[in-house]
C-alpha cells in the first residue's frame, strides 16, 4: 500500500508492507520493520523492535491529525491540500489575499487602485476579540477589494485582489 | 444559604463554578448562545437558557436576556465568571437593584477598581507604590503624546476599563503612537464597552506577581499568598505558578499586607486578585486589582487547600470567614498550562475548529479544569481558550516534571493547541531556572531552533497511513491484505520534495 502525505510543507511517500506480524514501512530514505496493536479508534501501539509508543489519531476529510509523546502533527493527503490552509497570516495566492483566520474585517486600510509596498498594512481582522492586521506580501496595485468593514469572513473568501507587478518578485 | 446560581458564562470556568454549587447543594443554571447550544457547561448544569445569538454582546454580554433568564429560573444569585460582564460594575448594580445576589464585591468597588486610572489615584491615596502613567483617560491626543515622549517610550497604551491583555498595546516610538492608540480604543470598546484607554510608562523585564485576597460581608480578610504569572504572549498569561522563586518570607508578607490594605481601601468583599509588577531591584508596584475569580486560581487552592470558588458562594450566601491568615500556609508547589485553541507556530492565531478527539490527562497531582469534549466545534466568536492543565508537587521541580508528563497524555485532536508548545517552554533552561520575566517568550522562545525528530516524522507517517481503515479496522491482521501484497512485490515510489 501506498500513500503519500504533506507535513510542514515536505511531501512523504510512504509505502506498506505486511508479512505474519511485521510491517515494513519504507518512508523518506528509511526502511523500518514495526508491529502494530490496534487499541481504539482512535489509537494505536507502535512497536519499533523494543522500543514502543503510542499515537493518538484523528481525521477529517482532508487532514491527519497525529500526537505522539505530546508533539502533534497535522498531515494533508496529496492532493487534497486546500488553497486556503497556508502556513502564514498573510495568504497570497495569483495574488488574492485569505483570511488567515475566519473572523470579522475591523478596517479596509487600502482603497482599490492604491499602490501598496510589501509590509504595508492592507486591513484589520478581528477573531477571537483579537486584532490582527494583514500586510501586503509583496508591492502592487490594489485590483479589488471585495469585503467591507463589518462583514464576517471565512477561510476560502477572498479579501483583496493585488495586481503584482512584472519585475517583482 | 443560596439556592440557585445562574452562571453568566461558558466554557471552563463555567464548569467549574457548575462544580462549585453542586459541592454545597446549590442547583446551577447555565446561558448558551446560538453556538453553544451542547456545550460542556450545558452539559453539566441542571437548567440551561437560551440568551442570544453566537456574537458576545447578543448573548453573554446581552444583560437584559440573563437578568430575564436569571429570574425564569428563580435563581437567588448570579456568578458572572471572569471575562464577559465579570468587571462590569453596571451588570453588578442591575442585578442588585433585581434583587439578585452578585457573587462578587459590590458594583461600586468594581468600578473603583476597575477604572485603572481611578484605582491608581485610590491607591497613591493609600501609600500604595504604582507605576507612572497618565492620571487621566480621555486627555486630547497631543497631551498624550507630549506624556509619552516626558515619560520615554516605550509605552504602554491601556484600556481604562481593561483586563486579559485586551485593549493593550506597547508603543515603541512616536510614530506608532497614534495607530495603536485608535486601535486600543476599538479593541477596549469592542471587549468592554468603553474607549478609554491611558498611557503607562513599560518597566522593562518585571516579573508580574499577584497576591489572592477573600473578604467576607463581616469584616474579615486574608490573602492566599503569591501567584507567579510572568510568561505571557500579546500580555496574556500563558504559564502561572505559585510559590513565586523569587520572594522570600519577608517580601511575601509585606505584599499579602499592601494587598489586604488595597482591598480595603474599596472594602472589598468576596474573592479578588492585587496584581502587582515587581522589577529587577524587587520593588513592587501596583498594577491593578481584578474583582473577581482569575483564571489561575487553581494554582492557588492546589498549595493553600482552600476551595476560592466556593468560598466565593459561601460569602456570598453571607457566611463568616473562618480561614485565619495565620492558619494559612504553602505547601509544595502549583504550575497552570493554559491551553488555548491556538496555533504557536504563527504568532499564536486562534485555530478554531472541531475537537475530533480528546484524552484528558492523569497522574498524580493532575487537575484539569475542562471545557471541550470529543465532538465540540470551538467557534471564532469567544475567547481561545480550550482547559487549563494544573498540576502540584512536593516542589517545583516535581512539579515541572508532572506537568511534562501530563501534557505527554493530554491528546486534542482537529485543532492545534498551545499544549506541546507549553511543554517545550516548560523544559526550557531558563524556566528550570526560574528566570521567568515577562519578556521570557520574546527573549527564550522567538528564534529557538524548532526540534525536528525524524525518528517521530517517521511514526507519523506510520499512524497516518494506518489511520485510513483500510489496513486498521481489519481485526488487527488482515488477511486480503496479505493476499493483495507481499513485503518484496512493492517497492514505495521514492519520491522527496516532489
Amino acid at each position: 500500500m501506498d500513500y503519500e502525505y504533506s507535513l510542514n510543507g515536505t511531501n512523504y511517500m510512504v509505502s506498506i508492507n505486511k508479512k505474519d506480524d511485521i510491517y515494513t514501512v519504507n518512508s523518506g530514505e528509511k526502511v523500518k520493520d514495526v508491529k502494530i496493536e490496534f487499541l481504539s479508534e482512535n489509537s494505536l501501539l507502535i512497536f519499533d523492535g523494543d522500543k514502543t509508543t503510542r499515537a493518538f489519531y484523528a481525521r477529517d476529510r482532508e487532514n491527519i491529525f497525529v500526537n505522539l509523546k505530546g508533539n502533534y502533527y497535522e498531515l494533508t493527503e496529496a492532493g487534497a491540500e486546500s488553497q486556503a490552509c497556508g502556513d502564514h497570516a498573510d495568504v497570497l495566492t495569483d495574488g488574492i489575499i485569505y483570511p488567515p483566520m475566519p473572523g470579522k474585517v475591523i478596517k479596509v486600510l487600502v482603497n482599490e487602485g492604491d499602490e501598496v509596498k510589501k509590509g504595508e498594512g492592507l486591513l484589520i481582522v478581528e477573531s477571537m476579540k483579537m486584532e490582527n492586521e494583514l500586510s501586503a506580501p509583496t508591492e502592487g496595485n490594489i485590483k479589488k477589494v471585495h469585503v467591507a468593514e463589518g462583514e464576517q469572513v471565512s477561510l476560502d473568501q477572498p479579501l483583496i485582489e493585488i495586481d503584482i507587478p512584472e519585475n517583482s518578485s | 444559604m443560596l439556592k440557585k446560581v445562574l452562571i453568566a458564562n461558558r466554557g471552563e470556568i463555567a464548569v467549574r463554578i457548575i462544580r462549585a454549587c453542586h459541592s454545597l447543594d446549590i442547583k446551577a443554571v447555565a446561558i448558551y448562545s446560538d453556538v453553544d447550544r451542547n456545550a460542556l457547561h450545558v452539559q453539566v448544569a441542571d437548567e440551561a437558557y437560551f440568551v442570544g445569538d453566537a456574537s458576545p454582546l447578543e448573548s453573554y454580554l446581552n444583560v437584559d436576556n440573563i437578568i430575564k433568564a436569571a429570574k425564569d429560573s428563580g435563581a437567588d444569585a448570579v456568578h458572572p465568571g471572569y471575562g464577559f460582564l465579570a468587571e462590569n460594575n453596571a451588570f453588578a448594580a442591575r442585578c442588585e437593584k433585581e434583587g439578585l445576589t452578585f457573587i462578587g464585591p459590590s458594583s461600586e468597588a468594581i468600578r473603583l477598581m476597575g477604572n485603572k486610572v481611578e484605582s491608581r489615584r485610590l491607591m497613591m491615596n493609600s501609600g500604595v507604590p504604582v507605576v507612572p502613567g497618565t492620571d487621566s483617560s480621555n486627555l486630547p491626543f497631543e497631551d498624550v503624546k507630549k506624556f509619552a515622549a516626558e515619560i520615554g517610550y516605550p509605552v504602554l497604551v491601556k484600556a481604562a476599563a481593561g483586563g486579559g491583555g485586551k485593549g493593550m498595546r506597547v508603543v515603541e516610538s512616536e510614530d506608532k503612537l497614534k495607530s495603536s492608540y485608535e486601535a486600543a480604543k476599538r479593541e477596549a470598546k469592542g471587549a468592554f464597552s468603553d474607549e478609554s484607554v491611558y498611557i503607562e510608562k513599560y518597566l522593562k523585564k518585571p516579573r508580574h506577581i499577584e497576591f489572592q485576597v477573600l473578604a467576607d460581608s463581616h469584616g474579615n480578610i486574608v490573602h492566599l499568598f503569591e501567584r507567579e504569572c510572568s510568561i505571557q504572549r500579546r500580555h496574556q498569561k500563558i504559564v502561572e505558578e505559585t510559590p513565586s522563586v523569587i520572594i522570600n518570607d519577608e517580601m511575601r508578607e509585606k505584599m499579602g499586607k499592601a494587598a489586604v490594605s488595597a482591598a480595603e481601601a474599596v472594602g472589598y468583599i468576596n474573592a479578588g486578585t492585587v496584581e502587582f509588577l515587581v522589577d529587577g531591584d524587587k520593588n513592587f508596584y501596583f498594577l491593578e486589582m481584578n474583582t473577581r475569580i482569575q483564571v489561575e486560581h487553581p494554582i492557588t487552592e492546589l498549595v493553600v487547600g482552600v476551595d476560592l470558588v466556593k468560598w466565593q458562594l459561601l460569602i456570598a450566601s453571607g457566611e463568616k470567614l473562618i480561614i485565619k491568615q495565620e492558619e494559612l500556609s504553602q505547601r509544595g508547589h502549583a504550575i497552570e498550562c493554559r491551553i488555548y485553541a491556538e496555533d504557536p507556530e504563527n504568532s499564536f492565531l486562534p485555530s478554531p475548529g472541531k475537537i475530533l478527539y480528546q484524552k484528558e490527562p492523569e497522574g498524580p497531582g493532575v487537575r484539569l479544569d475542562n471545557g471541550i469534549f470529543t465532538g465540540f466545534e470551538v467557534t471564532p466568536y469567544y475567547d481561545p481558550i480550550l482547559s487549563k492543565l494544573i498540576v502540584w508537587g512536593e516542589n517545583r521541580d516535581t512539579a515541572i516534571k508532572g506537568m511534562v508528563n501530563a501534557l505527554d497524555n493530554y491528546i486534542i485532536l482537529g485543532v492545534k493547541t498551545t499544549g506541546s508548545y507549553l511543554r517545550e517552554l516548560i523544559q526550557h533552561p531558563e524556566f528550570i531556572k526560574g528566570n521567568t520575566c515577562t519578556d521570557f517568550i520574546d527573549k527564550n522562545m522567538k528564534d529557538r531552533k524548532k526540534i525536528v525528530d525524524d525518528d517521530l516524522i517517521d511514526l507519523s507517517l506510520i499512524t497516518a497511513s494506518f489511520s485510513d481503515g483500510n489496513i486498521k479496522m481489519k481485526k488487527g491482521v488482515s488477511s486480503d491484505y496479505e493476499t493483495i501484497s507481499s513485503p518484496w512485490e512493492s517497492i514505495g515510489k521514492w519520491e522527496i520534495g516532489s
